[in-house]
């Protein structure tokens, strides 16, 4: 709990709050997206090319935070984000971090399922880190 | 227009109807007007003989013109009578089942029946006990479908119930009877003794066809029978709608509330549409304990015997919710001013144009006759602006064609251009000269050909270099007319062939050609139809030559059967061809490993098809490459397709089989599809359907190669049972065999290769322990029979009295056997499975085995339209004979077996050879034509045997002192045990045990 014990306002801790709110974002973006197309708003490739945007950043600003967490000796909340972390990794190392267009109808559901579930984590970390940096402010 | 003539029949059942008391099915009373037009009707047990559909047809479309005046003029009271009279005595269709009696009959020759016919004559342990019938009796189950099998078999007074006597073994054969006849008054009595087999099935063929037996008077079939189909098929609802009947007689209620029944006519004939049961479920629960998978297999351009599907000229009524097209099943409100959708039950107003008055004798419209849309389950639609996003495309062919130095060398590039010759005369005659060409080649650079007419009729050739950027020199001309262009063309495929090539070039860029195709032709849409002859090298769309050994046999093999990292180039690629409506067809000829995986995501995304010739030389695989480039090039063709099939509450469409792009969730796109092409749809249960008929309605919108924008609608209504002991009765194996085995090929691309040879087995076991607990609980719902005498206890419904067999051919066939095969051709044979019709598909699995040599008692015919049927052995090595000459066939190759001992005078007969010694198996391609009686019976033979595939068979001479192919050909007979698996006696003994541990 080194970092709980960070004495005054901690500039890396609002930076993770602005880039998990990025990454909730993006996590309402493709949910949306996935709306619309369960609604047969946009086609399977428009999907896919639309959603294949969005996911790689998704994975970079997940490690880029993770790792910052890491290297500012801030091990609980690296510990944390690891999980998923590595999950992306195995995701990207396959290759099945993209949306092919021909296999979209037979993954939705499970795709949405995902996409909840990493919504919840991310909101989950916001407030993480907002308790984080609250109670360092109050800690004084 | 002409549809007053092609529907005589409802006009007939007006007229009768009319006169006489409403009767709910005027069908039956066609009997007698049908009857004395059809003395041809095959009176004795039916023959399975593939030559004789074409004129049975013919027949009957000549049969039918002339009915008509007689209809007319006939007296309805008399209808009745002779309805009894000659029913007694004649076998007569009661519902124009003819074309359905011809296809269906068709179908199970082909690949059903065999089985069958062996254990007909071979009676040995493995065979079923039971006596067999000809062939269809398996497909059949109760439904208005069924009734194409029972018109073939001898109407034998004595049974009554067709379904029941085939088996000796079942021991409750009469008992429904029984129990029926104490609660039911005479006349219905008698309807129920026909139906009993099949208690609630009002529609049921049986109770049709028996009927005329019966030599009481006629009574006229309670109208509202059908109703209740959706009561539980138990015997107790079989008497409340006996009593129920009686409220709801009134014609008028009948008129308004009835809902259509399905008929034979009024169905989706089979060809088009085909369930795996023919009845659905009415609940989600009871799919899941009978264990057999729901699924749809639909051929859009099957080829009906019953002609051409009629084209409907009016305005298109469709459902203002669902979205449905109008059809046979949809209920009349209103006297005629609302209809009810038989899919989604919303009320719809029937516009002005559209409506008539509802005939109250019938319960029909009274312009039923002139309403094919209203008759039938399948019509086209003639698509009004609406449904145009474009002027409908001009068939566009653009052939890409390889020139390296392979190409050469093998005769590829020889074959192809002269094959493309013969063709282009018949392109510019089906699309009505509307045809379009291009034609580009490439080796290491690209070649483009201007075919713009000029005095020289030369084109002008351009010649791309530049590979990392692909330009196409800005010419409107690389796609000409084919009518108008036809001298530059034949000119410039003249020059193709030709040209002195003096670099021996063997980088091949395919990916850019492809990429310079799609920039041509994308404005356009067509096909694009390219060959190639190794495995593409150029810097666009380079693929890897994977080190598929030392996987081979392992689980990571089915890593090799999908398309690798490489190939994604392919998967982009096709899938803006799909969105351009551009299909490619893939001819591969490579000597060496070609990732037919990765390069066949192009065909199936787009809905093309792929062939593949391994190690190709001219002198031997030519004749099969031409034969099939030509077929692919004539073939009924519809352009720029789409596809959607609804279903009623409560079915959902949970995947599909086929070479196509989902547009959106249940949109097939499909740029191009072919006369050879079927789609099949895992289907499942979502909620608990309440309707006693469901439906499922499929809809092809699509360019016809005469330009025309049509829509083909098919519909079928299903009844549907809450009982799941009955469900096995309605199942096709058929349909299941060719889903088990789609499902199969996800499941071995997904796990591996063994995982799905197990879930093909246990997919076998769950079905026969559901169909064990279902004879248990309810002995008298289904006729089980047995397949062996030493596995008594293993029952099997006598719908999937097969499936065994099937299980095993399937598990040893070349898609799923665990024999060392090249990942290429077992990735090839995936695809190609995937969009197989159903009868090519059983066929595959289990083949043809003929002697070539003819039998002892055979009388060569006198007239040529003599149906000639050669005997079909069983596939076990006990047939073979050392002096003998067989043929395996199996709907891809045909392997020629010449034993070791056969007689020198009759090989030379045969081959024009001496000696078997000189025969070289690598150049054989076809059986010389020789003026003696034994190569007169082969040839017959082989000859009937590829009319009846709609791909060229490729021959394979075996030889029987062979060591490379005798393995191969060996593998091929299923029955006996190979290293791939055990013989047919063994699994059935491991079923029954399987089966009876659990």
């Amino acid at each position: 709990m080194y970092e709980l014990s960070t004495p005054g306002f901690d500039i890396t801790i609002c930076f993770s709050l602005l880039g998990v709110g990025g990454l909730i974002a993006l996590i309402v973006i493709q949910l949306l997206l996935l709306t619309d197309l369960e609604g047969n708003d946009i086609n399977s490739i428009e999907f896919s090319r639309r959603i294949n945007k969005l996911i790689l950043p998704e994975y970079i600003i997940q490690a880029v935070f993770s790792v910052w967490f890491l290297i500012t000796f801030r091990f609980f909340l690296f510990l944390l984000n690891s999980p998923v972390l590595v999950y992306h990794y195995l995701r990207y190392s396959k290759g099945l971090h993209k949306v092919d267009p021909t296999k979209v109808y037979q993954m939705t559901s499970k795709f949405g399922n995902h996409l909840m579930l990493k919504l919840v984590f991310y909101m989950v970390m916001f407030f993480v880190y907002l308790f984080v940096l609250l109670f360092n402010l109050f800690s004084e | 227009m002409t549809s007053k003539r092609q529907y005589p029949i409802d006009q007939s059942n007006q007229l009768l109807s009319q006169g006489q008391t409403p009767s709910p099915q005027p069908y039956q009373q066609q009997q007698p007007y049908q009857q004395p037009q059809q003395p041809q009707q095959p009176q004795q047990p039916y023959q399975p003989n593939p030559t004789t559909y074409g004129n049975d047809t013919q027949q009957w479309n000549q049969q039918q013109q002339p009915q008509q005046p007689q209809q007319n003029i006939s007296p309805p009271t008399n209808g009745v009578q002779n309805t009894i009279h000659h029913g007694g005595s004649k076998r007569v269709y009661p519902v124009d089942p003819q074309n359905e009696t011809v296809l269906s009959s068709n179908f199970s020759n082909m690949n059903l029946s065999q089985p069958q016919q062996q254990q007909q004559q071979q009676q040995q342990f493995p065979q079923p006990t039971h006596t067999t019938v000809p062939g269809p009796s398996n497909t059949s189950t109760y439904n208005p479908y069924i009734q194409q099998q029972q018109p073939q078999q001898p109407q034998q007074p004595q049974q009554p119930q067709q379904p029941q006597t085939w088996n000796t073994s079942p021991p409750q054969t009469q008992q429904p009877i029984q129990t029926f006849t104490p609660h039911i008054s005479p006349p219905q009595t008698q309807q129920q003794q026909t139906v009993a087999p099949l208690p609630m099935q009002p529609s049921s063929p049986t109770s049709y066809n028996n009927q005329p037996q019966q030599t009481v008077p006629f009574q006229p079939m309670q109208p509202t029978q059908p109703i209740y189909t959706q009561q539980p098929y138990t015997q107790q609802s079989g008497q409340q709608q006996q009593y129920q009947q009686p409220q709801q007689q009134t014609p008028q209620q009948q008129a308004t509330v009835e809902q259509p029944v399905p008929t034979l006519e009024n169905l989706c004939p089979k060809p088009f549409m085909r369930l795996s049961m023919n009845a659905i479920p009415n609940h989600p629960s009871i799919l899941n304990k009978v264990h057999i998978p729901l699924g749809l297999n639909i051929h859009p351009l099957a080829n009906d015997p019953q002609g051409p599907v009629p084209v409907v000229y009016s305005s298109i009524i469709r459902c203002r919710r669902c979205r449905t097209y109008i059809n046979p099943f949809v209920t009349w409100l209103n006297g005629g001013g609302r209809w009810r959708c038989n899919m989604c039950e919303n009320i719809n107003d029937t516009p002005q144009d559209y409506f008539s008055p509802i005939d109250f004798t019938t319960g029909k419209r009274a312009d039923i006759a002139n309403r094919p849309e209203l008759q039938k389950g399948c019509v086209e639609f003639l698509a009004s602006s609406d449904y145009l996003v474009r002027p409908p495309q001009p068939p566009t062919y653009f052939f890409i064609i390889d020139v390296c130095y392979e190409s050469i060398v093998s005769g590829m590039l020889n074959t192809a251009i002269n094959a493309i010759k013969t063709t282009l005369k018949d392109l510019i005659e089906k699309s009505n000269g509307r045809a379009r060409f291009g034609i580009m080649t490439f080796d290491d650079s690209l070649h483009f050909y201007n075919l713009k007419s000029n005095p020289s009729n030369r084109p002008q050739m351009f010649v791309v270099t530049d590979m990392d950027q692909i330009y196409v020199p800005p010419f409107e001309d690389f796609l000409v007319n084919l009518k108008d262009g036809f001298d530059v063309v034949e000119n410039t495929l003249n020059i193709i062939q030709t040209m002195p090539r003096t670099q021996q070039k063997v980088e091949s860029c395919l990916g850019s050609a492809l990429k310079a195709a799609f920039t041509i032709c994308e404005r356009v849409g067509g096909k694009l139809i390219a060959m190639q002859s190794y495995i593409p090298r150029g810097p666009l769309g380079k693929l890897s030559i994977r080190d598929y050994q030392p996987l081979l046999g392992t689980k990571k093999e089915s890593t090799l059967l999908q398309p690798s990292n490489d190939g994604e180039f392919y998967k982009e690629l096709a899938l803006s061809c799909t969105s351009q409506q551009l299909s490619v067809d893939l001819f591969l000829f490579s000597n060496d490993y070609t990732d037919t995986a990765s390069l066949g995501t192009l065909c199936q995304i787009t809905g093309g098809s792929m062939y593949y010739y391994p190690s190709f030389i001219a002198s031997r695989d030519g004749q099969v490459f031409a034969a099939n480039l030509i077929h692919s090039l004539t073939r009924e063709t519809a352009w720029e397709a789409v596809m959607r099939v609804r279903s009623s509450r409560g079915l959902t469409i949970n995947s599909y089989h086929g070479n196509y792009f989902l547009k959106t969730s249940d949109l097939l796109g499909l740029p191009t599809i072919d006369s050879d092409k079927t789609i099949t749809l895992q289907m499942g249960i979502s909620d608990s359907i309440g309707q006693k008929y469901a439906s499922l309605q499929s809809a092809l919108l699509y360019t016809h190669s005469c330009g025309e924008r049509r829509v083909r609608v098919f519909t079928i209504s299903i009844p549907v049972v809450s009982n799941y002991q009955d469900l096995f009765r309605y199942a096709d194996i058929s349909v299941v065999t060719s889903l088990i085995s789609k499902m199969a090929i996800d499941k071995a691309l997904s796990s591996s290769l063994s995982d799905a040879r197990d879930a093909i087995a246990n997919k076998c076991v769950e079905i026969l322990q559901a169909f064990k607990a279902a004879s248990a609980s309810n002995p008298q719902a289904n006729t089980a029979v047995t397949l062996s005498q030493n596995a008594p206890k293993l029952l099997l419904p006598e719908t999937l009295k097969h499936l065994p067999l099937y299980v095993v051919s399937m598990v040893k066939s070349i898609i799923f056997s665990s024999r060392t095969t090249h990942p290429d051709l077992r990735a090839f044979h995936m695809q190609r499975m995937k969009t197989l019709d159903l009868n090519s598909c059983l066929n595959f699995f289990y083949p043809y085995f003929y002697s070539l040599l003819a039998p002892p008692n055979y009388q060569p015919p006198t007239t040529p339209n003599t149906p000639f049927v050669p005997h079909s052995f069983k596939l076990s090595s006990d047939e073979l004979q050392r002096n003998g000459l067989f043929a395996i066939v199996n709907g891809y190759t045909l392997y020629l077996f010449i034993g070791e001992q056969l007689p020198q005078s009759v090989f030379a007969d045969i081959f024009g050879i001496v000696d078997v010694s000189q025969l070289d198996t690598n150049t054989f391609q076809d059986l010389p034509i020789l003026d003696n009686d034994h190569s007169r019976y082969a040839r017959k033979v082989i000859e009937l045997v590829r009319n009846s595939y709609p791909e060229y068979l490729k021959m394979f001479v075996v030889k029987s002192t062979d060591k490379q192919r005798r393995p191969e050909f060996q593998s091929l007979l299923i029955e006996d045990r190979t290293p791939e698996g055990c013989s047919y006696y063994e699994f059935i003994i491991q079923l029954q045990s399987r089966i009876t541990q659990n």
